[in-house]
């Protein structure tokens, strides 16, 4: 009856059981359903053996809560079992013998071999060989200590290329605190590993010396370089801190450096190269360049150091400074003057001798412009002036002559050539100069140009003077002739008998000498205009510009300022083009001496064109001591002059010459004036040339 | 002495003024005779008598200061005046060191330049007249003979006839005589008159 009870799907198998056990007195012990009349089923353990041939004794255990507990293990098993293999990682499983009891799907299908050659100690079968000792040591090491394990190998796939695992383990637990063995996961790492294997490849392959530290700062690799720059082997630097490779000395400053990195690890962050010294196996120290840079690798962040030996490009660097020293050194012993300056004039580059001149030191020198030390205005003006051409054109000049005044007010000549330094992009930002000394040969040649000019003007002089005195002699023989006619005329008449015959042939004679000086007045003219002039069309600014260029070397030695302000749209005029510089020449020439007791820095001499009427004028404008009454009255006359030298006969020339052209030439007083500076008033002198025919008067020009 | 024997000499290249010159001064009644270099004027040589030169200064081959010098060598007496297109300050110096009357630039007034003429006719009259004299003296001098010239040398020194023969050697009545044939030569009556020509012989001689 208590059978009777047994769930009916038990029923048989416990009743065939018992039968077993009798038929062989084997102790019994089974576990079935029964079925309380309730309709719930409990699970009941029976155990018995016979006591003789008749009576069997036993116990029944109600094991209802035992087997609910075994059912929701292997529910669970099962719901894991299920779970694993749907699982894409390789999850494996050992009991506490070390065996495996079970493996995953994944696992199966990456093996490509049966659930039962895996088992037990099958899988090893798939580790590489090279591998499976190694692991296995791992594994039954972490075993017996029940710790977790990670563990890299390489196992082969179902189509026999060995792949890369990353095998992690961990001990199995129950609720109860029981060891029941281990549970771990694979995953394929060889991708991973492939590029773990190609950074290593790449670290061994760099240039400069790498060491890769971890995050304790112990060295986990380094490369080739490394170990040549060091010294040591890899197997010497392995697992050793990386203060190893540090100068004792740098230690205390160096490691803080680290440290901050190693604080705050980010992965690809990277520090800027730092240059600092590193300690080689034999005690050496060498300058390096230290980068570091965090890489994320497959057990966590390390530490990526590049050393970068700069010994060599130390030495390179201070080759080229001995041989900046050293070009230095030369242009500062040449004596000519070396410069650089940027497109606002301030000094790049000078050399001692253009700091010399100036009386500073070439470190102040630079930043500075010319005119900060150079008090002439109109120098520093030129200079300028040229520099700016050579940016605008970006073409060399040559100047041959130009002056500086010294530190010590001395006037220094120089030959210059100045250079436009190009930017990449093709524009000039600096000017490069080199000015040779050539004051000597200039003081040499001024005073030849003096004697020269002395001797020129002495032999004009004379020129004019016996011109002039032969003129005068010329023109008083006929007028002497015919006052002495006239006065024997005279008293012929007051006699009591007048012989009228002679009186005649006096009075023939008075004719005769009258043509006579006549001729004289007509030959002196005659002299004067030279020959005929040649009217051509003149470019009245391009013939200022000359006969300025013609003076600028005498206006440099007086000092004086030329001052051209043309009119570019002013209609074309006629002329004889030397006969009218020269008249420009002399007017400039008259300015010049007009300002000799000038102050220096007054001396200004102005030039302008303008339209006049049918007429261009010229003016010429000097800062001297301007004109009285008197003197303007009497300025024309011939032999009239207010120089030294001077013969008196320029500015009648010119006036003759003007005149020949159907224009006027005419003295004023500068408009300049005023009664605040009245020893400044200076002269205009003017003059005007009529315009060409058939030319648009200027004033409908713009209509036109 | 009349304007009618007083000879002008003009030396002029100018032809003009050649002419014109020798008509002005015909118009003033002198004798007017041109040339138109100096080295013609010095080849046709002049009169003897009262006489002045008006020169230009500037004239091809000899000028007129170089004249003037030649016929200062020369002694002869004829006062220059100068007329000159183109004179200055030196030359005018030097033309008056050299004993020009005056000198004037061209074109010059007829009463300024009649009136230098007037002056240099005169001196050539004076000078003339005192060089006659002296020849005269000087050949009268030169008739004495050697004792009669002593006797002359110790009378004009003031010594009385009887000093004179004692220094002589002689007797007083011997000096009388020679001192009579020396009054008689030299053409004077008197001791005072004696001195004095033999005075102007000497000073003429230095």
């Amino acid at each position: 009856d208590l059978l009777a009870s047994v769930h009916p799907k038990d029923a048989e198998r416990i009743q065939a059981e018992m039968r077993h056990a009798e038929k062989h007195d084997l102790p019994f012990e089974g576990e079935f359903r029964m079925l309380l009349p309730d309709g719930t089923i409990r699970w009941l353990l029976a155990k018995g053996r016979s006591v003789d041939a008749r009576r069997r004794m036993g116990v029944v255990l109600d094991i209802t809560e035992r087997k609910r507990a075994e059912e929701a293990v292997r529910e669970s098993e099962e719901r894991f079992r299920f779970m694993a293999d749907a699982a894409p990682v390789m999850i494996w499983m050992s009991d506490t013998d070390k065996l495996c009891t079970f493996v995953n799907k994944s696992w199966i299908a990456f093996t490509g071999r049966g659930v039962e050659q895996e088992l037990g100690e099958g899988w090893s079968e798939g580790v590489h060989s090279e591998d499976r000792r190694r692991i296995l040591e791992i594994y039954t090491r972490s075993f017996d200590a029940r710790q977790r394990f990670m563990m890299a190998y390489r196992l082969r796939r179902f189509d026999g290329e060995y792949r890369w695992i990353l095998d992690t383990g961990a001990p199995r637990i129950n609720a109860g605190g029981a060891f029941l063995g281990y549970i771990g996961s694979c995953v394929d790492i060889t991708e991973i590993h492939r590029a773990e294997e190609r950074f290593r490849l790449a670290v061994e392959a760099s240039a400069n010396a790498m060491v890769m530290t971890n995050q304790r700062d112990e060295i986990v690799m380094i490369n080739t370089e490394a170990e040549k720059l060091f010294g040591y082997s890899r197997e010497e630097l392995i697992g050793q801190p990386f203060a190893m490779l540090v100068p004792a000395r740098f230690r205390r400053g160096n490691a803080p450096y680290r440290a901050e990195f190693l604080a705050a690890p980010q992965a690809g962050s990277m520090s800027a190269a730092r240059e600092s010294f590193a300690l080689s196996k034999d005690g050496r120290e060498l300058p390096v360049e230290i980068g570091l840079s965090s890489i994320e690798a497959a057990d966590g962040l390390v530490l990526l150091t590049t050393i970068v030996d700069i010994a060599e490009r130390r030495r390179a660097a201070e080759d080229l400074e001995k041989e900046r020293a050293f070009l230095r050194q030369v242009i500062d012993t040449v004596p000519d003057f070396i410069f650089a300056k940027d497109a606002q004039g301030r000094f790049t580059l000078a050399n001692q001798a253009v700091a010399a001149a100036y009386g500073t030191s070439v470190e102040k020198l630079i930043g500075k412009t010319d005119a900060d030390f150079n008090p002439n205005r109109v120098e520093v003006e030129f200079f300028r002036r040229i520099d700016q051409e050579v940016l605008d054109t970006l073409q060399d000049r040559f100047i041959p002559e130009e002056r500086i005044t010294d530190a010590l007010g001395n006037v220094r000549w120089l030959q210059t050539v100045k250079r436009p330094i190009l930017e990449h992009n093709g524009s000039g930002r600096q000017v490069l100069g080199a000015s040779t000394d050539i004051t000597k040969r200039k003081e040499t040649e001024l005073q030849n140009q003096d004697l020269r000019g002395e001797l020129a003007h002495v032999s004009r002089i004379s020129t004019m003077g016996e011109l002039a005195a032969s003129l005068a002699h010329e023109l008083n023989q006929p007028l002497t002739a015919i006052l002495s006619n006239a006065q024997a005329a005279l008293r012929f008449l007051g006699r009591e008998s007048v012989d009228l015959a002679e009186v005649r042939e006096i009075l023939q004679d008075i004719v005769q000498d009258n043509s006579r000086a006549g001729e004289v007045i007509r030959r002196m003219r005659a002299l004067v205009k030279k020959e005929k002039l040649e009217f051509v069309t003149l470019d009245l600014a391009a013939l200022i510009r000359d006969v300025a260029t013609l003076l600028h070397s005498d206006a440099i030695l007086l000092n004086v300022e030329i001052v051209i302000e043309t009119d570019d749209d002013l209609p074309p005029v006629v002329g004889d083009k030397v006969q009218i510089q020269q008249v420009v020449l002399n007017l400039l020439l008259n300015a010049f001496d007009a300002m000799k007791e000038s102050p220096r820095n007054e001396r200004k001499a102005t030039i302008r064109t303008e339209a006049y009427g049918r007429m261009v004028k010229v003016s010429v404008r000097d800062t001297g001591p301007g004109l009285t009454p008197e003197k303007r009255a009497r300025l024309f006359q011939p032999f009239y002059t207010t120089k030294l030298q001077g013969l008196g006969m320029g500015l009648s020339i010119c006036r003759s010459i003007v005149e020949a052209h159907q224009g006027h030439l005419w003295a004023d007083a500068n408009p300049m004036w005023t009664e605040a500076n009245p020893t400044r008033r200076g002269a205009v002198f003017s003059f005007t040339l009529p315009i060409q025919e058939g030319t648009q008067d200027p004033s409908r020009s713009e209509q036109a | 002495m009349t304007k009618q024997s007083s000879t002008v000499y003009i030396v002029d290249d100018n032809p003009s003024v050649r002419k014109a010159l020798t008509r002005l001064m015909r118009s003033a009644g002198y004798e007017a005779k041109a040339f138109a270099s100096a080295r013609e004027f010095l080849a046709d040589g002049h009169e003897a008598g009262v006489a002045c030169l008006v020169l230009d200064i500037r004239m091809p081959g000899l000028s007129g200061i170089d004249l003037q010098r030649e016929l200062n060598k020369a002694k002869k007496i004829l006062p220059v005046v100068f007329i000159t297109g183109h004179g200055d300050v030196p030359m005018s110096v030097q033309a008056m060191k050299d004993g020009a009357v005056d000198f004037f630039p061209k074109p010059v007034k007829d009463t300024v330049l009649l009136k230098a003429i007037e002056q240099a006719l005169a001196r050539c009259a004076r000078e003339r007249g005192e060089r006659d004299e002296m020849e005269d003296i000087r050949s009268r001098m030169d008739s004495l003979t050697p004792r009669e010239r002593e006797v002359l040398e110790h009378i004009v020194a003031g010594q009385l006839n009887k000093q004179v023969a004692y220094d002589l050697g002689t007797v007083e009545k011997t000096i009388k005589v020679h001192r009579a044939r020396v009054m008689n030569k030299m053409g004077v009556d008197s001791l005072a008159e004696l001195v004095r020509l033999t005075e102007r012989a000497r000073i003429d001689k230095t």
